[in-house]
Parts: C-alpha cells; sequence; structure tokens
C-alpha cells in the first residue's frame, strides 16, 4: 500500500461515530434534569415536533430499563453512566465503595442466571475493586478499609477470583499495624501463640491469612 | 439552560464524535470506548463547574483538555487489563456482541485492517496517527497536547506513519 493510499484510508476512518442514541443520552444525564426540563417546556411553548419528543421519551425510557441490567447487557453502560453522575458529588471513597457494592450485587445476580455470561461481571468487579482498594490505601479510615475487605471476602465467598495486587498491599499494610498494635498489650498464652502464627503467616507474605488470624486474636 | 450548561452542551456537541473515536480506535470496544468517553465528560464537566473562569482562561482549548484526559483513562485502563491478563478467568467474553464495525459503518477492508494494525503500535504513535490523520488536527496543536516540541512532533508523525505502513 503506498503512503497516499493509507493516508486516503485513515481520513476514510472518521466515518466511526458514536451511537446517536447513547451521545444523546449521555449528555442529558450529565448536563442534569435542567436540561431536560427547559426543553420540555420549550417544547410543550412551540408546538412541539414530534420528533423531540419521542426522543426525550426515548431518553427517560432507556435510563428506567436501564436500572436492571447486568454488565454485559445491552443497557449496561447507560446504567453505569447514570450511576456515575449520580455519584459525581460524593468524596472518591464513597463513590468507590458504592460501585464496588453495586457490582458484587450484579455478580451475585449473575451467578443466580445460569444462562448468564460471567465474564463482564467479573470484568467490572475487578476494575470496581481495584479503584476501592487503591482508595482505601491512600486512606487511613478504618470504616473505608474495612468495608473493602469485607467485598472482598464476600467475593471470595462467591467463589469467585478476581485478580487485585492492591487488596495484598492493604491487608500487608493493616496487618503491620495490628502486629504493632498488639506487641503493646498484654496477652494470655494463646493470644501470644495466635500472633506468632499472625506473624509467621505475615513473613510467608501469606496477608489475608494473617489478617484473619489477627481478627480471630481480637474477638 | 442556563450559560454554564448552555456553554458545555456546544463543547459536547462539537467534540463527543472526536474524542469517541479517539477512545475507540484505542480500545477497540463499543462498550469500553462508551464508557470512557462519559467518563471524559463527567471528568470535564466537573472542571467546567469548578471554575469556569479558569476553565475558559486557561483550558482555552477544550478540545485539547478533553483528549487530555482520555489519553490518560486509555492508558488507566490498559494497566488495569495487564494486570487482569495475570489470571485466566472462566468463559470471559469481554468483546463487543454485536454487528462488527464494518457491517456497522461501510469501511472497506484495507481500512479494517489498518485499524487493526494500529493496535499494534506504541500508544504515541496512535495517537498522532488519529489526530493528525483522522481528526485532521494540526502539528502545532498536537504538540501542544502532548506537550512535546513542534519538531520533536512531526518527527513522531514521520516515524509513526512508517511503522503503520510496515504493519500493513
Amino acid at each position: 500500500m503506498t503512503e497516499k493510499d493509507l493516508i486516503n484510508n485513515l481520513k476514510q476512518l472518521k466515518k466511526v461515530q458514536p451511537r446517536k442514541e447513547w451521545a444523546v443520552f449521555t449528555k442529558q444525564e450529565i448536563l442534569g434534569i435542567q436540561e431536560n426540563i427547559s426543553v420540555f417546556s420549550f417544547i410543550l411553548r412551540h408546538k412541539p415536533a414530534f420528533a423531540s419528543v419521542s426522543l426525550f421519551c426515548f431518553i427517560i425510557a432507556l435510563t428506567v430499563l436501564s436500572y436492571n441490567a447486568l454488565p454485559g447487557d445491552v443497557l449496561f453502560p447507560i446504567r453505569k453512566t447514570t450511576e456515575k453522575i449520580e455519584l459525581s458529588t460524593k468524596i472518591d471513597q464513597v463513590q468507590s465503595l458504592a460501585i464496588a457494592q453495586r457490582r458484587l450485587e450484579d455478580l451475585k445476580k449473575a451467578q443466580e442466571k445460569a444462562e448468564k455470561n460471567m465474564g463482564p461481571a467479573i470484568s467490572e468487579m475487578q476494575n470496581s475493586m481495584s479503584q476501592a482498594t487503591k482508595i482505601a490505601l491512600k486512606s487511613q479510615e478504618k470504616l473505608v478499609v474495612q468495608q473493602v475487605i469485607d467485598i472482598d471476602n464476600e467475593i471470595k465467598s462467591l467463589g469467585v477470583l478476581i485478580e487485585n495486587q492492591e487488596i495484598e498491599q492493604l491487608y500487608k499494610r493493616e496487618v503491620e499495624l495490628e502486629i504493632e498494635r498488639i506487641k503493646q498489650l498484654s496477652l494470655t498464652l494463646e493470644q501470644t501463640e495466635m500472633l506468632e502464627k499472625a506473624i509467621e503467616l505475615f513473613d510467608q507474605e501469606q496477608y489475608a491469612e494473617a489478617y484473619l488470624m489477627i481478627l480471630e486474636l481480637s474477638s | 439552560m442556563n450559560n454554564l450548561h448552555e456553554k458545555f452542551s456546544k463543547i459536547y456537541d462539537k467534540n463527543i464524535n472526536n474524542i469517541y473515536r479517539f477512545i475507540y480506535f484505542k480500545v477497540n470496544s463499543e462498550q469500553i470506548a462508551e464508557d470512557l468517553c462519559s467518563e471524559t465528560f463527567i471528568r470535564a464537566w466537573k472542571a467546567f463547574n469548578r471554575d469556569n473562569n479558569h476553565f475558559e482562561q486557561e483550558i482555552n482549548n477544550p478540545r485539547a483538555f478533553l483528549y487530555q484526559i482520555a489519553r490518560n483513562l486509555v492508558i488507566d485502563y490498559y494497566k488495569q487489563k495487564d494486570r487482569a491478563q495475570t489470571i485466566s478467568l472462566d468463559n470471559v467474553v469481554l468483546a463487543d456482541q454485536g454487528p462488527s464495525l464494518e457491517e456497522k459503518v461501510n469501511i472497506n477492508f484495507d481500512m479494517n485492517n489498518i485499524r487493526l494494525a494500529m493496535q499494534d503500535l506504541n500508544q504515541d504513535y496512535q495517537d498522532i496517527i488519529i489526530w493528525h490523520y483522522i481528526e485532521g488536527l494540526s502539528c502545532r496543536e498536537i504538540a501542544r497536547i502532548m506537550n512535546k516540541s513542534y519538531g520533536s512532533t512531526r518527527v513522531t508523525l514521520s516515524r509513526a506513519l512508517n511503522a503503520l505502513r510496515e504493519k500493513v
């Protein structure tokens, strides 16, 4: 292929465009309900063109229909956009935890539907957990860390394996902090043995197991 | 619609196709492109809302600003994807299930080959080819987005095109 042909073909790729309904929907969602209302009142004032009303109704219907969409469904990207906008005013910690929690619910629902392909639900879970864990790592707030670890445990209890390198770091940090804290306390013989076991697991880089041991010791 | 909404609405209309295309050619999935594209505009809308004056004065080129956000989001997406690929998941189907791009848009065999060959180029080469040859941005505009000198941008563009020719 000559350079000229290559450049001509590249220029032709400008034909690729997003789906019209998606582009309209996303704009409406980002700019918020004010625009819908003003568009609607404009339509009412100016003897509406049928197409405009249909478009407005279509967007509303699409939003409602997407509420129950699961990862992999056609309407799931719309639900994701709605969620992002809904949570955009919240602080990062709340936002990432809420999304991870919703993806966990999606994962459970996808598992219940035997015919459902689990791939997209697992992939979405993985991305949201990775994000939530990163934020928990930056945060020192116990509640945030605890919630991320709870979600991780729930995922494991579903028998689903996800790759999340950050979660190991989170467990490691928490175990390190807890070991230092517990070392300052006076312990029973049984608790001392459990602490030693937790330290052993920590040295073997089995941070999640070490964390469980610490939990057991503290309970 | 208030003034702020109106201004951003115009920015959105003017750039949505370009930003979507830029992301789509880099991730090769309609669903992921929609996802990252909406995130790009949500972030831009937040920045616009936070400080409209700053947005207009400092970010006097909204298109460049949007491309920068989109570019960072694509980089983050690939970082996450690389990590995800280290494990195997049963029945994972992440590619689009709908009609292919060739079916949706009238593009020929050569164009599709070029599109797929672009995926093998490094990120800078992909960006510069999309911006210059598909979107029609000048080398000066690209230099500004990439934070490079004009000369270096021209050299990269020439190398990128040669690399693409070798792939197709």
